[in-house]
């Protein structure tokens, strides 16, 4: 329902349909299908030509757009793609099935009844059309046959062409993204206009499908005939005839839209044209087909109700109404706005052309109204589009820059309409059948939409435009649209553009059917051929009427319908009828002349009753008209819509007195009685009916004049609720979108609390890492202020928890350690870390380690220290030389000859003290009993004795002396000991008989027995030991286990210096470090690095140590491999500074995200805050007529309309508090709040002081001094408070006074809450402020939700209110860092508290 | 003292204009009304210059009721502009607007209003509001009334004293 464009001139198109239809009965016809490409559109072509079969039935015109310089070679390049004959168009050309036709350069052409015109382009720069100019063409000479396929191509040309071509009902297809420009076809499709989006060899096959189709092969049986369905009539008729039907029922019942008064050819072809589309040959199957497909119904109804519309369609048109009407509608003296009725809008073009000429018009003659133009449609996705305002650049090609600078708003690739321009188009969704129309319209515009509907309905909608016209307002009809029987209503302002204005002072009866309910639109459609039969159309009224009269030999009478109001004079009815003084009126009974008002009355409504005709006769007129006596009749015409009757009335013979008709033979014959009797009387009582007549007549009148007055109240009513209701569903489209925002904004609060659940997990492995590491470990930022540290690290820098972020300097740490700064600094400005080892102020060693702190970008942005205990080492290294001191000391100073004997007292072993001492070689010792050595100089009787004797007896004897002479060393006193030896189980035990010679010292023995000792140790440890000589710093010895460190021999040791077997980098560290030991007897070092002979890197450990020996020194280097330990340590360290880093990652992600929520949530804020103030406007009109019309009309409205224009006014404040409370809660949450202290008793004085209704409800507060002071924001707090009071007065028993107490509390919250860990802040103690009521209290259950948004625990009937302000509450207590909560039972009164942070005194 | 000027209403919603003056009407407050529909007229009006040159139907106003969202020059502008005019220094400027921001609030005292009102959406509140200005601005006497309990919802008091507001 819309505007139809005309391209073709008017006589042109009207020519054109009965000739092209004689065309297609003499010619078989055949679809004829528009080729548009434009650039890359060669490649398309070829590809769209390969793949069509040459018999394909159809005609195929390719438009390009060509250089208009250039000949074209474009028809010899396809002619080698395909063998369907090609040819270039020339003028005149008749387009035949399985030929190509291609248009030549620097032409339009176009199509009229399948013959090709070619008329010249005109040069000059700007876009082509001439794919728009011939698809147009083809779609109103070709209709349904006509086919368009648009391929690549930049620019918009095409898509008008195709609208116009689906519009007539013809296919419609367009290239996919194949297209090499796709801008062609992507506006075609998104036009919405295009069926089919392929590539162009699937468009090859798809047009051969559709050729064979009936539908486009012009073979398509009518669905139904328009004859009612006869006896003779097939089956198939018959069951297409059924789907048909079946289909417009599901159509109703998906869009409440009756299809069955649509023309029914047009319904027809479209159906016939969604088959061909879905493959669906039968409309049987077709109904089967969409019965629940909600998608293809929809696409069906889109087509039905589809059409070509534009801006300005018809500039002629909007030309004469510029002259005529504009002048009018703008000169009006009302104050009230233009209002403008745009039926069947569609997509709104129209409606905001109207708006576009009119408000250009009020600015060029300076006069500016208010417009308000209502444009209403069946289709609410068309409105959507409308309220929307978006249009592509195609859709405004004709628009003129200085209208597109003025009143559009390019965006998004098209331009959108000006806000102002919007606000003036209200979007409804109106059915013109079964809605009740708008009214007081100043102008209705209803283009082309009758021509879609049947001449039945076309009766039934003109009388509504005249309803909804003010006086003298106007109508606009499309051209070929007429207003019918209505041309006495109207005048005629415009003939050829057909604007009419109403003829001031008539009004017709409006009719309008509601709704009917769905099953019994159910049961009339299935009656619909039967109902067109026996309604005859209400034009044949009057003929009927002429039928009765002429039966009746016309008598003087007069048509009435059903209100009495008369429709036609017929013959002279002067004597009985005459016109009343006053307003003009048709009203038959007001009419009447006297005396015939009551009898006609009582005759009508008995005719009305039983339908049937009623005659009276013999009844008086007054004195005043004569006295005659009439007869008449009232005959109820039958076979009509409406009920209309037929009125004769005729003269009674003669005069009344002698008049005696049989009927009224009892009152005549009183009345002769009377006048006989008393003629005085009779004429005192005929005076008295006569007044009584007129009393009653009068009566009769006023309540006729104030039923009228109510009917056009009620239809006020209803449009007023009307535009309400339009306001109401623009209102909802912004609810939706802010919920939809806030969804988005809702997921990323998920989003965000999982990533802080991840945080908190690593935050808490690194917690645990850092208490259960057994070091001192700080890092720090690059300004050298602390980030974290370890407990360990507590200690030794004296560090507390709020030390985090201060400087390092200011820490008094307990290291000996000056240069800690600047090793730090070194650190961070090289990169490279630092090793030291140092000593607390107790006496401990630690291993200090300094590195950089190096981000994931590996930027340095700190340091990291690390402290490793290393006393016990230090310790245990200080044992172990002690120990070998002492061994080192005894072996030097055992000195005297051992020797070890076996069971069988051979000797096993003996030192070389043994040897060198009694000058006898291994070879003759070992293996020999002790009494053969030396010549059997052992052979002594007494120790024969005790040798014996020790292994049985486990016994053991010292100090034998024995003085004997040696053969080899002459005579020697020696004290010999003897001990049982015990090696292990396995072995036998041997005994160890040690010799003392005496003969020389004491002294000299020990040192020799300490030195084997010592060299058992030495040759036996499991450290490497070097000794050299502090003179040369050359190696004198080498244990073996050197060898194993190194590699190197003991000779390849001996004589070389430390550096050059790579235990010091060079001979000058080297020197340092015994210049070191020489000054301090000891010289440590564990950060060595050497190389073995093999050349593998190791780390060791030295220790050296200073010795006397005699009257020199020695020093003695222990070495030991420490490669592993430093190994785990360095990945220990690396494990640590990952962890760091992820720490500090972690860390900033998290504040990152924060700050992108905390913008996003600002930015809803403001959004609703702006939403909401928006809404208040309308509201406060809505609300403000509402209150207005219950004034104006309170004393003609009946109650019912009363209350309902109350219940609109309550609502609408209901909305304005919610408004205000929504305002109210995001002003809690925007602005910044800096929290000062608060004296809380002012603030609660403040607001008693200020709500003057606490007084009014004896509010008695308690307040328990005194009240602690708290942290807050004082404006913040005014509300809470002013919410719980407030709460207190009204959730009371009705007739309690109110009681409330108040006092403070003080917590101290020692433990850190996770909430408090997760943002740093310390939790201090915190003040909780009590309210107690004694109210009706809140149950357990309710609790839980009292502090959300929104929540009532109460229905609104029993307290008043919109549940934010405790939410309100908790927002504004939240925001200053505290919380709320409650304790209550029913019946028990509540108790709510907040908790804010207390005033500390320093 | 007295004052015989009308009241300047500076508001392009003629909706709004509509239900003051009847408001103005159930009150019974008699004072006549100027209106001017968007800023630049309001200009002309106090200037006495464009459409308004002739001060015989245009005499100068005892009171201005100033909406904020006005078309071609914001009512807050407007504003200044009063408040830098030695003539008009002493005509009371009264702002009614829908806009309740804190922001608004701030600015308009700032600027120099005397007084700072939200439109009402119930008829019967704007005639409590009518009533409230004649009382006050209109009474005669230096004492001003005590805002009324019920229209504590809609005159917002300066920033500095927090208001309360009752849900």
């Amino acid at each position: 329902m819309r505007t139809r464009r005309n391209l073709l001139t008017k006589a042109g198109r009207k020519k054109a349909s009965p000739v092209s239809k004689a065309y297609s009965s003499a010619v078989k016809p055949f679809p004829i299908v528009g080729v548009g490409a434009s650039a890359g559109g060669l490649e398309a072509f070829t590809q769209l030509l390969k793949h069509l079969p040459a018999d394909s039935g159809m005609g195929f015109v390719l438009v390009q757009h060509l250089d208009p310089d250039h000949e074209s070679a474009l028809t010899q390049i396809l002619t080698r793609v395909t063998s369907i004959p090609i040819c270039e168009v020339t003028n005149n050309l008749r387009v035949e099935r399985n030929h190509i036709y291609v248009i030549p350069p620097k032409t339009n052409m176009a199509i009229a009844q399948g013959v090709l015109k070619l008329q010249p382009r005109k040069a000059g720069p700007g876009p082509q059309h001439s794919i728009d100019f011939f698809f147009e063409s083809l779609a109103h000479d070709q209709r349904e046959s006509a086919i368009g396929v648009i391929l690549s191509g930049s620019a918009t040309d095409g898509t008008l062409g195709m609208e116009a071509i689906k519009a007539e009902g013809g296919v419609t297809l367009a290239q996919d993204e194949s297209a090499k420009y796709d801008s062609m076809p992507r506006s075609a499709i998104s036009a919405g206009c295009v069926d089919f989006v392929l590539s162009p060899e699937n468009i090859a096959k798809e047009l051969a499908r559709i050729a064979r189709h009936p539908y486009v092969a012009g073979k398509q049986e009518p669905l139904v005939q328009h004859s009612s369905p006869s006896e003779g009539e097939s089956d198939a008729a018959e069951s297409r005839h059924n789907g048909f039907k079946r289909i417009l029922l599901q159509l109703r019942k998906h869009s409440g839209v009756d299809f069955s008064l649509y023309k029914s050819s047009t319904i027809q072809r479209r159906i016939a044209r969604r088959m061909m589309l879905s493959k669906i040959d039968k409309p049987e199957k077709y109904y089967n087909f969409i019965r629940g497909k909600p998608n293809e119904l929809e696409a069906l109804y889109s087509d039905l109700l589809i059409s070509v519309t534009g801006f300005f369609r018809d500039p002629a048109a909007f030309e004469a109404l510029r002259e005529k009407v504009f002048p009018k509608l703008i000169q009006q003296p009302r104050d009230e706005p233009v209002r403008l009725w745009v039926v069947g809008c569609s997509t709104g073009q129209e409606a905001y052309s109207l708006a576009i000429a009119l408000t250009e018009f009020s600015e060029k003659t300076g006069r500016s109204r208010k417009l308000r133009i209502f444009a209403t449609d069946v289709n609410e996705s068309l409105l959507q589009k409308g309220r929307a305002g978006l249009y592509t650049k195609a859709v405004l090609s004709d628009m003129s820059q200085e209208r597109l600078r003025r009143f559009f708003v390019p965006e998004d690739g098209g331009y959108r309409i000006a806000k102002f321009l919007r606000e003036m188009v209200i979007f409804a969704k109106q059915n013109l059948i079964g809605d009740p129309p708008f009214s007081r319209m100043d102008f209705v515009s209803c283009r082309n939409v009758l021509i879609y509907l049947d001449q039945e309905l076309q009766q039934r909608i003109l009388p509504i435009f005249h309803y909804a016209l003010r006086p003298a307002g106007f109508l606009f009809l499309g051209q070929s649209e007429s207003i019918g029987p209505l041309v006495g209503d109207f005048e005629i302002v415009d003939k050829r553009y057909k604007i009419f204005s109403k003829k001031v002072g008539i009004r017709t009866p409006l009719h309008y059917s509601s709704r009917q309910p769905a099953e019994k639109k159910e049961a009339a459609i299935h009656q619909v051929p039967a109902a067109q039969e026996v309604i005859p159309s209400q034009l044949s009224t009057q003929r009927e009427a002429d039928r009765v009269t002429i039966g009746r030999f016309a008598p003087a009478g007069v048509l009435i319908n059903n209100q009495l109001q008369v429709l036609q004079f017929r013959g002279d009815t002067s004597p009985f009828l005459s016109q009343p003084a006053g307003a003009a009126s048709f009203h038959l009974l007001k009419m009447a002349r006297e005396g015939l008002m009551l009898p006609l009355r009582g005759a009508i409504t008995k005719s009305k009753k039983n339908n049937e005709l009623v005659r009276r006769e013999g009844v008086r007129l007054s004195h005043s008209s004569g006295g005659r006596l009439v007869n008449f009749e009232v005959v109820p015409l039958k076979h009509l819509k409406e009920q209309c009757y037929l009125i004769f009335f005729e003269e009674a013979k003669g005069r009344g007195d002698q008049f005696d008709p049989p009927q009224l033979e009892a009152p005549a014959r009183l009345r002769s009685k009377a006048s006989v009797e008393d003629p005085g009387r009779v004429a005192e009582l005929e005076a008295e009916i006569a007044e009584m007549r007129d009393y009653l007549q009068s009566i009769q009148e006023e309540a006729e004049a104030s039923n009228e007055e109510l009917q056009a109240s009620n239809e006020e009513v209803n449009s007023a609720n009307e535009e309400l209701q339009s306001v109401n569903e623009e209102l909802e489209t912004s609810k939706e979108e802010l919920e939809s925002a806030n969804e988005e904004l809702t997921t990323i609060n998920d989003e965000m609390a999982a990533r802080n659940a991840e945080l908190n997990r690593s935050n808490a492995d690194l917690n645990n890492l850092h208490a259960s590491v057994n070091m001192g470990i700080v890092l720090l930022t690059r300004d050298l202020a602390i980030r974290r540290f370890t407990p360990m690290a507590e200690k030794l820098f004296n560090l507390v928890a709020t030390d985090i972020g201060r400087p390092l300097h200011n820490v008094r740490h307990n290291l000996e350690l000056e240069d800690l700064e600047e090793l730090l600094n070194g650190v961070i400005k090289t990169g490279s870390q630092r090793e030291r080892e140092v000593k607390d102020r107790k006496g401990r060693w630690y291993s200090l380690r300094i590195r950089p702190y190096r981000t994931l970008e590996n930027d340095v942005d700190g340091a990291v220290l690390v402290l490793l205990d290393i006393s016990a080492i230090k310790h245990g290294e200080e044992q172990v030389a002690l120990a070998r001191d002492h061994s080192e000391a005894i072996l030097r100073t055992t000195g005297y000859p051992l020797v070890v004997l076996d069971s069988d007292l051979r000797v096993t072993t003996a030192n070389s003290a043994f040897y060198k001492t009694f000058k006898v070689i291994p070879g003759e010792t070992v293996g020999s009993l002790i009494y053969d050595l030396g010549n059997g100089q052992w052979d002594i009787p007494k120790l024969r004795e005790f040798l014996q004797d020790i292994l049985p007896s486990n016994s053991s004897f010292e100090d034998f002396e024995v003085t004997h002479d040696f053969e080899s060393i002459g005579r020697r006193t020696m004290l010999l000991n003897g001990r049982r030896l015990d090696a292990g189980r396995s072995d036998p035990p041997s005994i160890l008989l040690a010799i003392n010679d005496i003969t020389e010292s004491k002294q000299l023995e020990a040192v020799r027995l300490s030195e084997i000792r010592y060299r058992r140790l030495f040759e036996a440890a499991q450290d490497g030991v070097l000794i050299v000589d502090p003179g040369t710093l050359r190696i004198t010895d080498a244990n073996p286990f050197m060898t194993q460190l190194l590699g190197y021999s003991r000779e390849e040791f001996l004589g070389k210096e430390l550096c050059e077997i790579g235990l010091f980098k060079n001979r000058a560290a080297c020197e340092a470090a015994f210049h070191e030991v020489k000054k301090k007897r000891f010289y440590r070092s564990d950060n060595l690095r050497g190389n073995t002979k093999a050349g593998k890197v190791k780390e060791f450990e030295i220790i050296s140590n200073l010795y006397d020996e005699g009257d020199h020194q020695v020093i003695q280097c222990n070495i030991r491999d420490i490669t592993e330990r430093k190994q785990s340590e360095e990945l220990l360290r690396l494990a640590k500074d990952q962890l760091a880093h992820q720490a500090g990652e972690l860390e900033r992600t998290v504040r990152e995200r924060t700050g992108h929520l905390r913008n996003a949530v600002q930015e809803l804020e403001a959004f609703s805050y702006t939403i909401s103030h928006d809404m208040r406007a309308p509201l406060r009109a809505m609300v403000g007529f509402a209150n207005l019309t219950l004034i104006e009309a309170r004393n003609k409205l009946n109650p019912i309309v009363q209350e309902h224009m109350n219940r609109i006014i309550t609502a609408g404040n209901r909305l304005d508090r919610l408004i205000q409370d929504v305002l109210s809660y995001s002003r809690v949450m925007q602005g910044e709040i800096r929290l000062v202290p608060v004296d809380l008793e002012a603030v609660i004085q403040s607001v008693v002081e200020q709500y003057s209704g606490f007084e009014a409800h004896h509010l008695d507060l308690k307040i328990q001094r005194p009240l602690l002071q708290v942290l807050g924001h004082e404006a913040s707090l005014t509300q809470c408070i002013a919410n719980l009071l407030s709460n207190a007065v009204k959730f009371i028993k009705p007739g309690q006074v109110p009681h409330v107490s108040i006092w403070t509390e003080k917590r101290t919250t020692p433990v850190l809450s996770r909430a408090d860990a997760r943002t740093g802040e310390r939790s201090g103690p915190m003040v909780r402020v009590w309210f107690e009521d004694q109210g009706i209290g809140i149950a357990p259950a309710d609790q839980s939700r009292i502090f959300s948004m929104f929540e009532r625990v109460h229905s609104s009937q029993e307290f008043e209110g919109t549940g934010i302000g405790l939410a309100i509450m908790r927002k504004a207590v939240e925001r200053m860092g505290g919380k709320v909560g409650l304790e209550s039972d029913i019946g028990q009164g509540t108790k709510f508290w907040f908790e804010l942070r207390a005033v500390e005194s320093e | 003292m007295k004052k015989t000027g009308p009241i300047l209403q500076v508001e392009d919603d003629e909706n709004d204009v509509m239900f003051l003056e009847l408001a103005m009407e159930t009150a019974g407050c008699k004072i006549p009304i100027q209106v001017a529909t968007d800023g630049r007229q309001a200009l002309d009006y106090l200037s006495g210059s464009g459409d308004f040159a002739d001060p015989q139907p245009h005499p100068e106003p005892s009171l201005v009721l100033l909406d904020l969202r006005l078309p071609k020059v914001p009512g807050l502008d407007v504003l200044k502009w009063i408040r830098r005019q030695p003539k008009l220094k002493t005509v009371p400027v009264i702002v009614l607007t829908s806009s309740e921001a804190t922001r608004d609030i701030e600015d308009a005292y700032q600027l120099g209003a005397d007084s700072y009102i939200v439109k009402p959406v119930n008829p019967g509140d704007l005639v409590e509001i009518v009533k409230y200005i004649c009382d006050t601005w209109f009474n005669g006497s230096r004492k001003k009334p005590a805002i009324p309990e019920r229209l504590n919802r809609f005159i917002k008091r300066p920033p500095h004293k927090p208001s309360v507001q009752l849900t």
